[in-house]
């Protein structure tokens, strides 16, 4: 007897039911009980097999492998037979070619149908060859060298990568995208080709190209559907095993019957709905080569299916609970996070997920679904997803307590965001206000529109880096990096000082930013994103990709990085230099430039530790932050980039800190060879005495509409804090104006025992700048670093 | 304008008052606490420890709020506010009332912490400005009262009952005591004490709450510094805390924490 397919009844009961069944108790019974990890053990295991203990969850199943592989070599046999073909041909060819070979896995107990093996594309680390979508970078990205942008512009780039001056792609970010969820939602993959349908019926004959993109984008689509009916296929060949239990017919006939609609029809259930999050994260990320971070918001998005489900009958509780379970484990299975974490990326799966923040007319939101995926994440002691949390000052008090508890437990992984500024700052840039309060939190840090947004934002501007060559010339790097740099030894007044330093600065950084606009665009003709840009409002009516400019937002975002040491360096050139009179510049600058060790220069930096700093709330550091922000965003305010969009600012950093520290000379904030640098807003951890209002105080006396994004990450000292006090913190951080808080909580004692004895602290989580890890999977020399950071109280 | 010793300003207090507050601290205090952990607070002068750092500053009651309005913010979202303290503020009435009045004028919660140790007249102006007394309760037996502080205890309580009617008389009440006892093993922790300090507590009604406060060795140091004397004892475990917690309870109706 077989259950009617089109019909299916998402509870366990209901399923049983129709089958003349009693469902089993044991069936119901892990489903009865608060979140527990013992109860998925099974399911890990399942998934950690199918990702190996590899870092950004590449998987290694020799099919996976093997249809990667084939569509490799069918694309370069199309391109060797077609030398003259574009890169849309070659996306259309791409498409195809998936047709053929895309290999669906359902993973056993996974109730989800979504897997590719790409971890969203995000396993392109790993190399090009992880991901089909990214075979077309392999193929293409010589031809940006060899056609598009001159060969000097390439070697400049590369100067000031190899430098330490700026991390960047070749001149777009081609690492960070939005999943199109409120398209999907809202439309469904068909509803998106029926509008490339419409645009292409009425494209005007001279438009040859935005033409050709639209006809690629039906090959795609067409592709994304087919990849869909793959999984119900593969579902029903699980069902035709002998031997199958009761939990897993149950599973697959809920996919057999789901695949067949959704998410090429919008989601209509609560299931659907969390079954999408995954599906457009991970397929599009197969099929476009696009790095889809975002889980998207599913207390906010799924919670009217998840009422209407419970009252209707199709869902209960424990099977909701399950289903958060799996959903939640699934983020947590790409990576091994309990292996040593020391390189750039080690350890980084990159699936942010968003809870709270507010509805389209502003209400705020906490609801079950948020408590249960909070509760869930705790429950089963997971690092991924990264919990990015919106706030308000206005934020039920339950919520913030929530959120305070679990950091107080030593579950440090979140990403705290205001709604109070990044909505405004969203209205600013033009978007809608309900389409503002939608917002998702994507990566590590980064607040965006998904749908509307054409994401650019890993663009890091080292601030710090164009202070230390102010100081320490280095003519072959000037010239390599093309930058121009005027000295500092013979000004005569602070004035001077901080003058010359910013103008080499921003000198810099308006080069840079002409190449982007000049050249960043280029980058349509070696990864055009047909499926993609159609998913994106405005790039199907305008008939451009994304890259092109086609998306109706194109913000890019601008990265200072490290400038609490410059306004440091600065605070204490001035105090030593100009008002104490300690010392001469000259005589001062020798000091640093011997890392601190000629006679005196100890001396002279004790004195420096003693000078103002950022953090420390005075108007000497206040001012000077102030200064560079405010004088950044007036002279890029009218540059457009290579999209049409303006350059917006950041400020926030990842593993650069404490790596690109490393390579820096001293510097005149009392850095010595080699030391870490500051994150974001935090004060530097060389300076910082302060307490939390102090820190607090300081960041709340910038003007942080003049940024897009900013990340103030600050440990508390976990004998000075409970729940309350973290939600009260919350609120001050929304009324002060900041945009994101990452907040650790721990006491140095139980650092130190754990690195003594880790099986004892297995459970503390570090939030170390844009993710989170295990204190104990660290490695020493970031161990030691989480412990030496000032601990605010 | 008002001035006084200033010797620390503390910022995001959590155990001294509701919420989260900026605590005050004068220099001056006519005690001799045998216990007392912050002996660089008893000069009424600015010292300075032998290394040359400097205990205290003058600074106006203008002053003092600006630094203490810089937190605002926190004390809107969490209810808490000013707390003075010391050595003991009381013995700087003049100051300790205007500063207390420009408080309230910006509409801040204020709290003060005392011994208790200060003549009559000081706290008529006082009481509409508190909203919350931290009152010490060290030893319940006047002999010993003097032997460990140096001050009588009869004058301690009688301002205790003066303020507790003033403040009981209020309708509604909006104004409290929180009584707060610093517990030192074998000096002042005996079943009698607690028991007196329970009746005490009860015989109050504007007592709201007692705290806890054991006894720790963090003014040692500082002491021998400045070439004082202090009690030197170790700081007892955590659970002695809890435990004249439990036992403090049985003595009284109102709520007892650690602070």
């Amino acid at each position: 007897m077989k259950v009617k397919r089109r019909e299916f009844m998402g509870s366990a009961a209901a399923f049983f039911a129709a089958l003349g069944l009693d469902a089993p108790a044991a069936l119901s019974a892990a489903r009865e009980r608060p979140f527990a990890a013992a109860d998925y053990e099974t399911f890990r295991k399942s998934l950690r097999a199918f990702y190996p203990d590899e870092c950004h969850g590449k998987c290694r199943d020799p099919r996976q492998v093997a249809s990667v592989r084939m569509i490799g070599n069918e694309l370069d046999a199309y391109v060797a037979a077609h030398p003259d073909c574009d890169v849309l041909d070659i996306r259309r060819e791409s498409y195809l070619a998936m047709r053929r070979h895309f290999v669906p896995y359902i993973l056993p107990g996974s109730p989800f149908y979504c897997e590719a093996g790409v971890n969203g594309g995000w396993c392109v680390w790993q190399g090009a060859e992880s991901v089909p979508g990214r075979h077309i970078n392999r193929i293409c990205r010589g031809w940006l060298e060899e056609r598009y942008i001159p060969r000097e512009a390439f070697a400049r780039l590369r100067a000031r990568r190899r430098g330490c001056l700026m991390l960047t792609g070749d001149f777009v970010d081609d690492m960070h995208h939005i999943p199109p969820f409120h398209t999907i939602f809202t439309k469904g993959f068909r509803g998106v080709r029926r509008e490339v349908e419409t645009a292409l019926a009425s494209c005007p004959a001279e438009d040859a190209s935005g033409r050709k993109g639209l006809e690629v984008a039906l090959v795609g689509l067409d592709t994304v559907h087919e990849i869909q009916l793959a999984f119900v296929r593969e579902a029903e060949r699980q069902l035709a095993a002998v031997g199958l239990s009761a939990e897993d017919r149950l599973r697959l006939e809920r996919i057999a019957v789901a695949a067949r609609r959704c998410p090429w029809e919008p989601p209509r259930d609560f299931y659907e709905g969390l079954n999408t999050l995954w599906f457009v994260r991970e397929i599009l990320g197969y099929v476009e080569g696009t790095l889809n971070f975002s889980l998207g918001r599913p207390d906010a998005w799924l919670i009217d299916f998840y009422r209407r489900d419970l009252a209707a009958g199709r869902l209960t509780e424990p099977e909701a609970r399950d289903l958060i379970a799996r959903f939640l484990v699934m983020a947590d299975c790409h990576l091994d996070t309990r292996l040593e974490i020391d390189g750039y990326s080690d350890q980084e799966a990159e699936i942010p997920l968003t809870l709270g923040g507010c509805d389209a007319e502003g209400r705020p939101v906490y609801n079950e679904l948020t408590a249960a995926f909070l509760d869930a994440h705790i429950g089963l002691d997971l690092v991924f997803p990264k919990l990015h949390c919106r706030i308000s000052e206005k934020s039920p008090q339950e919520y913030l307590e929530k959120i305070g508890a679990m950091l107080m437990r030593g579950h440090a992984v979140f990403a705290v965001f205001n709604d109070d500024r990044h909505i405004p700052n969203f209205m600013a840039l033009g978007y809608p206000v309900a389409r503002a309060r939608d917002y998702v939190c994507c990566g590590c840090w980064d607040g965006n529109v998904d749908s509307d947004t054409n994401l650019d934002t890993a663009n890091y501007m080292s601030v710090a880096r164009i202070l230390e060559l102010t100081i320490y010339r280095d003519p072959n790097f000037e010239r390599e990096a093309r930058i121009t740099i005027d000295p500092v030894d013979d000004a005569t007044s602070f004035e001077q000082v901080r003058d010359i330093v910013y103008h080499n600065f921003i000198r810099f950084l308006r080069d840079v930013l002409a190449d982007y606009t000049r050249y960043g665009g280029e980058n349509v003709h070696v990864s055009a994103r047909p499926v993609y840009s159609s998913c994106l409002t405005g790039c199907v009516a305008a008939r451009r990709d994304a890259l092109a400019g086609g998306a109706a937002f194109s913000p890019r975002i601008i990265t200072l990085a490290f400038l609490g040491n410059v306004v440091d360096s600065l605070c204490a050139i001035r105090k030593i230099c100009f008002e104490d009179r300690m010392a001469t510049l000259p005589d001062f600058l020798a000091a640093v430039r011997s890392n601190w060790k000629c006679p005196g220069g100890e001396a002279l930096r004790q004195a420096v530790l003693a000078a103002p700093y950022w953090g420390d709330n005075s108007e000497a550091s206040n001012g000077l932050m102030r200064y560079w922000i405010d004088s950044v965003s007036e002279d890029i305010r009218d540059l457009k980039n290579e999209k049409g969009g303006p350059y917006v600012l950041a400020c926030w950093i990842y593993r650069e800190f404490l790596l690109w520290g490393l390579k820096m000379r001293a510097t005149p904030d009392g850095r010595y060879d080699g030391d870490r640098l500051a994150q974001g807003f935090a004060p530097s951890e060389y300076r910082c005495k302060a307490g939390v209002t102090t820190v607090f105080n300081a960041i709340g006396s910038l003007d942080h509409s003049r940024l897009y994004a900013s990340n103030a990450n600050l440990a508390f000292e976990k004998s000075a804090m409970n729940a309350e006090l973290f939600a009260a913190v919350f609120r001050v951080a929304c009324r002060k104006g900041m945009h994101l808080l990452q907040p650790n909580c721990y006491s140095v004692e139980d650092l130190l025992d754990a690195q003594v004895h880790p099986e004892r602290h297995q459970n503390i989580m570090i939030k170390v700048c844009g993710f989170s890890a295990r204190f104990v999977a660290l490695s020493k020399r970031w161990q030691d670093e989480v412990i030496q950071r000032h601990r605010l109280h | 304008m008002k001035r006084a010793i200033v010797f620390n300003i503390e910022k995001f207090a959590t155990h001294d008052g509701p919420g989260i507050r900026t605590v005050v601290f004068l220099k001056g205090c006519p005690l001799r606490c045998m216990w007392c952990h912050s002996p660089e607070s008893w000069s009424f002068e600015v010292e300075r420890y032998p290394d040359g750092e400097v205990i205290g500053r003058e600074m106006s009651s203008e002053d003092v709020l600006a630094e203490v309005l810089k937190d605002k913010d926190f004390y809107d979202v969490s209810g808490g506010g000013l707390t003075v303290s010391g050595g003991e503020p009381l013995a700087r009435p003049a100051f300790l009332a205007e500063l207390l009045g420009k408080a309230k004028a910006a509409g801040l919660h204020t709290a003060v912490e005392t011994s208790g140790a200060a003549t009559e007249k000081v706290f008529e102006p006082l009481l509409p400005l508190v909203d919350l007394w931290l009152w010490d309760v060290k030893k319940l037996d006047a002999d010993k009262h003097f032997t460990y502080t140096k001050r009588p205890l009869a004058q301690i309580l009688a301002n205790l009952r003066r303020v507790n009617d003033a403040l009981a008389a209020e309708s509604p009440r909006k104004r409290s005591i929180v009584l707060r006892c610093p517990m030192i093993p074998g000096i002042n922790d005996g079943a009698e004490d607690i028991e007196a300090v329970g009746r005490l507590a009860d015989s109050l009604p504007a007592v709201i709450e007692l705290h806890v406060a054991p006894y720790i060795p963090y003014g040692i140091d500082k002491a021998r510094r400045l070439g004082l004397k202090v009690y030197e004892a170790p700081q007892p475990p955590p659970e002695y805390g809890r435990r004249i917690v439990a036992a403090l309870t049985r003595h009284t109706a109102k709520p007892v924490r650690l602070p």
